[in-house]
Formats: structure tokens, sequence, C-alpha cells
């Protein structure tokens, strides 16, 4: 399977008449973003704000965060099983509109997390303050519960990233990635003396605000399963994952998974990249021995020399972690886990909730409970009302001065789990 | 500017008193510079001195722990000093214990900054690697010109409050504090990187150490005991009466050795525990309780058992380092090798 | 067998059959019945940490256990014993989970509402659930 990503660098979103791309301007029309997105049952007051990068803007509580593209070549269309019918997407060609991205934001339930600032010291946390993000809040109609709450607000964002992305249908790309990956037998043969290397996709799927979907499925009813990796690239995994701000994966993180765009990178140089196991990190512990059982027989299935394993969140799926890890090493296959960890403010606690000594090869994000000052915002988009008892808040958290001060967890994707970012922690 | 001032505490040993026949001289006070503080003082030149060096014994102070403390506290506080000064203690694991501890309390209770240095397996490292700074130094008095600089190095810096570095870059044994740092390479980057070595058979440094595992598979079970002999091992503080060998009731440092020639069961009148870690009642009403002499004498009787051990060896686990139960285990699975055991029997709490 | 101090559980039991054991404490003394229920051969159906969230930001847990006790099933102690030693390690100086955080008693139901869906959805895959537990031997 072969997709051409061709990626158009936008430097600035504006509001006015029309949508389209001029130059590399976004020029957005608010009304027609509206239509585009508009007519949820559940949702009103719907709102659309812009952020740009180094703007006193504090964005808060985050739920999701969406790349715009669009499918120019090839079957299906973007966010297939959710926006459009089930086609097998990854083929053909993928326009990406960089520098850009759709935010959604808004309380759903009552203890809420999610920091984006566009300066300051939080902005070096997280990889949204570097994209103009198009912001939509939206306010729950009375009585609608969590859960219709969570999906409105889901299918809001895709649709606005959807509704962007066909700005830059007919835009020439600055630049053409194309990325490919054959069945394993042609695989095989291509490279015959390169290790084999195949990458596991832990995706959160434990319940309310804890989901993903592949292809529109619930993926806590799936059994690992290979993909290709272009898929993915075509949003084929989305988000509806709204805790654990740090170290969930946005669907932007799906889109533009940095584990894949790597292994890619040595392909065919010092690998031969195979492609993607999807597994999911559930409640019961039968659950997770299948799927962790599933995982590494694919592995072994699938030939494998090696593999990366990334995690998604913290506790509960360390334990989905670890046994990935340890089956997959006992049948031989070399891997390297990529986490993050809740050594508590000092530093001095346990960072991780499981642990095995199979597990010699381990990236970190980064403690997520180092705490850090936020200053004073000029503008807020969201509101704040929800600090000192987010995720990674506290009593006090919210400061008369207008300052926070909050772990690293309340902020998107600080210590994402894919290696998005440059943070670690190290042994002091 | 005025010179920094620094005290320094020393053992019997280092500072020239006397060996084992003088470990139980209590603090004493001593101005200026003795022994190994020289070499020290000699490397800090103009920024600092020692001022003042406190000597204690390390039988003294391992037995005396409170007094001790207080009149080492004490002995400090006139002085008024920028850091405190600990050893090195090498491998000498009451000296490490004493330095680190009085680290520890200097640091706590007079908020000065602390600094100390031993070998890794000292187990002082043991218990306050969290706490304090220990340097690591080799496990002879041998490598104390090794010391000197890196143990000085950080005293500067601890003076000048400058920005402690990795444990690797300032030689002192990891404290198991995680902080975070931006790399150069982002996560995923790095993973392939680690991952390419890993399938090279190259080295890689891994970003977080698992927790170490000492785990020790089992041994295969025994068809047949009516042949063999089977000594009594506990970790669980059973002692003759009066604890003749003052086994600590926690982080111990020793275990006693105790005959059972003769004796069918451990009774309230001639045994008790040691320990310090559970409710000691029910193990004092009937000692066989935490080492079941009773029912293996049974058992011998029998004709299941072969033979019991005439003797037993008895600890106690609650809070004893690592180091020290893996020294204590090496020592008496020798003896008991050499001795013609077959299998032990391993009690705890 | 569910374990909880959440009353939403408590309240709507998605399963009549289900034995309920109600605990009126806290996170840990949820996780401390449970683990006395494993001491008594009871297996640990679901992980005892809950999702993502973490332990010092819901007071409420729920665990679901086995209906019937066998022999000591050690690797639900494992599990069990290492959720506790995270537990302790988040704890502040005065030995309280909560001590660096609080929640709204407005958030309440919210956050009883994530621990109920969790169990709902732990539930729901109970069919499958019983017949890969002989497989739990940890292989080391």
């Amino acid at each position: 399977m072969k997709l051409e990503l061709g990626k158009i660098f936008i430097e600035d979103v504006q509001f006015g008449e029309k949508t389209h791309v001029d130059g590399r301007i976004l020029i957005i029309d608010h009304t027609e973003l509206l239509e585009a997105i508009g007519g949820d049952e559940h949702l009103w007051k719907i709102r659309v704000d812009l952020a740009h990068p180094g703007e006193s803007v504090r964005i808060t509580p985050v739920k999701d965060v969406i790349e715009p593209r669009v499918k120019v070549k090839g079957h299906g269309a973007i966010f297939p099983g959710m926006l459009s019918k089930v086609d097998t997407v990854g083929n053909g060609r993928t326009h990406a509109m960089k520098n850009v991205a759709v935010v959604t934001a808004g309380k759903v339930v009552g203890f809420q997390e999610g920091i984006i600032d566009m300066s300051g010291p939080g902005a070096d946390y997280t990889p949204f303050s570097k994209t103009h993000n198009v912001v939509i809040t939206a306010e729950p109609k009375p009585g609608i519960k969590p859960h219709e709450h969570e999906a409105a607000l889901r299918t809001l964002g895709l649709k606005a990233a959807a509704f962007l992305g066909q700005a830059v249908k007919n835009v020439e790309p600055d630049e053409i990635k194309t990325y490919e990956t054959l069945a394993p037998r042609e695989a095989a043969l291509l490279h015959p003396e390169l290790p084999r290397v195949g990458y596991v996709y832990m995706l959160q799927t434990q319940g309310l605000l804890h989901d993903t979907y592949v292809y529109g499925v619930d993926a806590k009813k799936l059994v690992p399963t290979v993909m290709y990796p272009t898929e993915i690239m075509d949003g084929a995994i989305v988000s509806g994952n709204c805790v654990s701000a740090c170290d969930k994966n946005p669907t932007y993180i799906h889109m533009n998974n940095p584990v894949i765009e790597d292994l890619y990178e040595e392909h065919g140089k010092t690998i031969n990249f195979l492609g993607v196991i999807i597994t999911n990190e559930n409640v019961t512990l039968a659950d997770k021995e299948r799927s962790s059982n599933w995982t590494a027989k694919i592995c072994e299935f699938m030939g494998l020399d090696g593999a990366i394993v990334t995690q998604e969140g913290f506790g509960n799926p360390d334990t989905d972690l670890i046994m990935n890890c340890r089956k997959i090493e006992e049948k031989g296959i070399k891997t390297v886990i990529v986490t993050d960890e809740y050594a508590g403010r000092d530093g001095a606690s346990q960072s991780l909730a499981d642990a095995d000594p199979k597990a010699n090869a381990v990236i970190t994000n980064g403690n997520a409970n180092e705490t850090i000052v936020l200053p004073y915002m000029n503008r807020l988009i969201g509101t704040t009302a929800f600090i000192d008892s987010c995720a990674g808040g506290f009593d006090g958290s919210l400061r008369e001065d207008g300052t926070i001060k909050v772990e690293l967890q309340a902020i998107t994707g600080a210590t994402n789990e894919t290696g998005f970012g440059y943070l670690s922690a190290a042994a002091y | 500017m005025a010179k920094k001032k620094i005290v320094h505490y020393l053992n019997q040993f280092f500072a020239g008193i006397g060996g084992e026949e003088k470990a139980d001289m209590p603090p004493e006070l001593r101005e200026g510079v003795i022994g190994p503080g020289m070499a020290l003082n000699a490397a800090l030149g103009d920024e600092a001195e020692i001022v003042a060096t406190i000597i204690c014994g390390d039988s003294y102070f391992n037995e005396n722990p409170e007094t001790s403390k207080h009149k080492i506290l004490d002995m400090i506080k006139p002085y008024e000093p920028d850091l405190f000064l600990a050893g090195p203690a090498f491998n000498a694991g009451r000296y490490g214990v004493a330095c680190a501890t009085v680290a520890w309390l200097v640091q706590e209770e007079l908020k000065v900054p602390a600094l100390t240095g031993m070998y890794i397996e000292n187990p002082g490292a043991d218990l306050f690697r969290k706490a304090v700074y220990i340097v690591e130094t080799g496990n002879s008095a041998a490598s104390m010109r090794k010391a000197v600089p890196t143990m000085v190095t950080m005293t500067k810096k601890l003076l000048n409050g400058e920005e402690i570095g990795t444990p690797a870059e300032e030689g002192y044994i990891p404290r198991g504090i995680r902080r975070n740092v931006f790399r150069e390479e982002r996560g995923s980057r790095r993973a392939v990187n680690m991952l390419i070595s890993k399938l090279k058979g190259e080295e890689y440094e891994t970003e977080y150490a698992m927790p170490s595992f000492d785990r020790v598979p089992p041994a295969d079970a025994l068809q047949d005991l009516s042949h063999l002999t089977i000594a009594m091992v506990t970790s669980g503080g059973i002692v003759p009466k009066a604890n003749p060998d003052r086994v600590e009731s926690s982080s111990a440092s020793k275990y006693g050795k105790y005959s059972i020639d003769g004796i069918d069961d451990l009774t309230a009148e001639e045994y008790e525990t040691a320990h310090g870690g559970y409710d000691p009642v029910y193990a004092n009403e009937d000692p066989d309780r935490v080492l079941p002499l009773d029912v293996m004498r049974d058992m011998e009787r029998e004709g299941i058992i072969g033979h019991i051990y005439e003797w037993f060896y008895s600890t106690v686990g609650n809070g004893t380092s690592v180091g020290n139960s893996r020294a204590f285990g090496i020592r008496i699975g020798k003896e008991l090798k050499e001795a013609g055991v077959d299998a032990v029997l391993l009690t705890s709490t | 067998m569910v374990v909880t101090n959440n009353p939403t559980v408590r309240d709507h039991l998605p399963d009549d059959d289900l034995k309920l054991v109600w605990v009126e404490g806290e996170y840990e003394d949820v996780l401390k019945v449970v683990r006395n229920r494993v001491h008594e051969g009871y297996q640990l159906l679901t992980h005892p940490l809950a999702g993502s969230v973490k332990p010092y930001e819901t007071p409420y847990r729920t665990v679901l256990l086995s209906a019937q006790a066998s022999n000591l099933h050690m690797p639900s102690l494992g599990v069990l014993e290492q959720a506790l030693t995270l537990l302790a390690s988040f704890k502040g100086k005065d030995g309280s989970l909560h001590s660096l955080r609080t929640y709204r008693e407005e958030h309440l139901p919210d956050l009883q509402l994530v621990d109920y869906d969790l169990l709902k959805a732990a539930i729901n895959q109970q069919p499958t659930m019983q017949e890969t537990l002989g497989n739990q031997e940890r292989g080391e």
C-alpha cells in the first residue's frame, strides 16, 4: 500500500469570506464552518476562536486536536467509519494542512483537563503551541448525558478538520512524501538482509472518556490486528479519549504518529518496517492477557526481529505495556517500550505501576507529576474554572494573580507516549 | 571574602585514635582538621575550610543512636557551618551508616547542605541514597585519592548553590530521583535508535531502569527427605531469651547462630523474637509459630525428615538492607554447605 | 462479586446476579478489602487501578472479583500488591492519598459515573472473561 502525503505549509489563519487558502494563509469563512459542523442536536452555542503561536492565549479544557486533511486520490475519505464509509484508506494521495490544528474544548464531565498555552513556559511542553489553532467550543444542551456530549464534541472536531482539509484539496503541496508498505512476503524479498521491525500501537480503550475508534469501531471490541501505517495517516484511528491530557493520543498525533514516521525514515536503510499492530488497553485482566497474547502471537507470525511498543495513559495500562513487552521478548523479539512516568512531584515515587526485568530498553517522555507555573494570559478560550480539580491540578492551582501552578499532566501532549515531544526524565 | 566553614565527621579509626578496641568512644569535638580532612581541606583551597572535626566510635554510634545524634548536632550548631562533610566511609558498614545518618540529620535539622562518600554497597548508601548526596568511592581507603576531587567539586557546588548534574556527571550515587530534561531528539526517534542498537547487539542506555529484581529461581522440589539433613533459618528474629548476640530489632547488621541440639520445642521461657516490625505477642507466646521446631521434630521422629541440623540461624528482616541480607545469605549458605546440610527450611514473618 | 465504595454502583448494580460488597471508606480501603478476598482465594477480574484515572484523582473505586474462591491466585495478589505499593508512593506526608489534590463536591457524581462506566465495560466483556482465567499464570 502506497500513500503520497502532500504537505501544504500554512503561515497564518484568518477569518474572511469563503474558506480557502490564499498563498500561505488559510482564510476561514465563519458561517461556512459553522454550517459544515453544525446541526448537532446535543450542542448549542458553538463558538470558533483562533489562537496563534506566540500569542498570550490559554486554551482549556482541551478535548481533542485534529489536523485538517483531505483525500485527493485513492479509496475512501478521511476519518473512515466516523465521517465517511468504511472503505480501506491509506492508498493514493492525501493532502495535509501543516501548522494548523482544530482544537475542541469544553467540559464533558466535572473534572476536566487539557491546557494549551500559546506562549510562555507552558508552550514549551505542548506541541500544539506551534500550530495555528482553530478552537471550537460548544455548550451541551441541558439534560444530555456525558456519553452523548463526548461523542457530539468529537464529531464536531472531525467535521471541522475534514471541512478545512477541503481547502487544500487543489493546492499544489510544498512537499510530497511517499510512504509505502508491502505485504510481508514482498517486503522480505525486497530487504532480505535487514532486521524486520513492527510497531505495537497500544490504544486506550476502557469506557467513558477512555475510548479510541478504529474505522469507527470502538477499539475495546477488537482483538489485536495488523494495519498498514498509511491507513492511520488517513485518520483510521480517532481519539475519544478525554483522560490524561499529557499522555493520551489526540487524533492529531494518531495522524502524525512519530514512531511510524521515524520507522519509515529508517525503512530500507537499517530496518525493514513491516507494519503496525494495534492493540487495546482493557479493563479486565483476562482481556489484558488475551490482547497481549495475541499481540505477541502476531509479532511472531509476522516474523519480527524487533518491535517498538507505545503506551497510552498511565496506571492500569502499565500492566498492558509490561505484559506486551514481556511476552514479545519471550518470543525472542527485541523490544523497546515508550512510556512516561508518574514519579511524584519530588520525583521520588515509583515511576510505573508495573515492572519487569525484560523491559530493559525504555524511552520515557518525562515525569508527568513535575509542576510548572503558568503565567497569566491575556486571553482565555474556554474556562479555567476547573483548573484546581482537573488531573494535575490541585487546591490552590489557580492563584489570585491569574497564574496557575499545575502538574505537567494538565498540559495537552506534555509527556505523549508515542514520543512526539522532546521531554524525558533522568535519574538524579 | 571569608572562607566558608565546614564541619567534618570521622570515626575513631580514620581519626587515628584506634581500631575496634576504641569503637565505643562517644562523640568528641576537635578544632581544625584531622586525617582524611587534610586532603579535602587542601583541595578546597581558598573557598572553604574545615573548622572542626567530630569523631565518634562506630559501635557507640550504632548502639546509642539517639544520644549520639543529639550530642553531634549540639557540637555542630555553634560553628554555624555552611556545609557538613562526613567520611568518606568506603566499605566500612557501621561507619557508612553513621556518616549518612549524621549528614541527613544535619540537612534536616540544621538546614545545612551535607555530603558524604562511600562504596556503593555500603549499607549506609542503601539507607540514605535518596535523602543525601553520597559520592561513590572505591571499597577501600586506597581510593581516597580518587574520591577527593569528586567530593571537593560537589562540595563547592553545594556551597555556591550551583545546580547538581546527573550522577554520571558528578559522581554521586543515584538517589532515584526522577527529574525532567529536554533531549535533543524526540522520543520516537530515540526509540528507533535504541531498537536499532538493540537489534545490532550494541550498547544502549535505557532511559528508565526497572527497579532491580533479585529473583532466585526456586530449587527443584525434593522427593524424599528421609535421608537428608535439614537446617532451619529465619528472618523472623527468633533468638534465645535476652537476645545474647543483640540482633537488632530492625536494619539488622548481624545474625545469630544457636544450637538446638536436644531441644524439642521452642518455649516462651527460653526463646523470643528480636523482630521490631510485627506484633511480637504470638511469636513470644510460642516461638515455634515462626520457627517450627516442634513439628520438625515430629517429622524427624516419624522418619519423614532424616535429621535436623543442630544449629539454627536467625536474623531480622525488618528494614535490613539488601546488601546485608545478601551477605548473611552467602555466609550462612557457605557454613551450611560445609556442614553437609542438604536442604534449608526458610521462614519469615 | 463487586467490591465498591461508589454509591452509583451500589444503587444501580448492572447485573442482579452480582454479589455486592459495600465498603464504607476510601479508594485504598476498597483495595484492602479486595486484597483480603484475594487472600481467601478469590480472583481479580478487573485491574485494581481505574483506567487512566490516577488513584489520587478520584475517591471511588470498584473492583470485580470471581464469584467463587479457590486456591490463592498469585497473579491477582501480585497485581494488587503492586497497586498498593503505587498508592503508598503517591501519599503525602500526612499519609493521605488525597493530601495534594482536591475534588469538588459538585463533581462527585461525574467521578462516580466514570468509575461505574468502567465497571460496565468490564461486565459487558464478562462472558469471555472466565475462560482465560486459567491461563493467567505468569511465566517467569
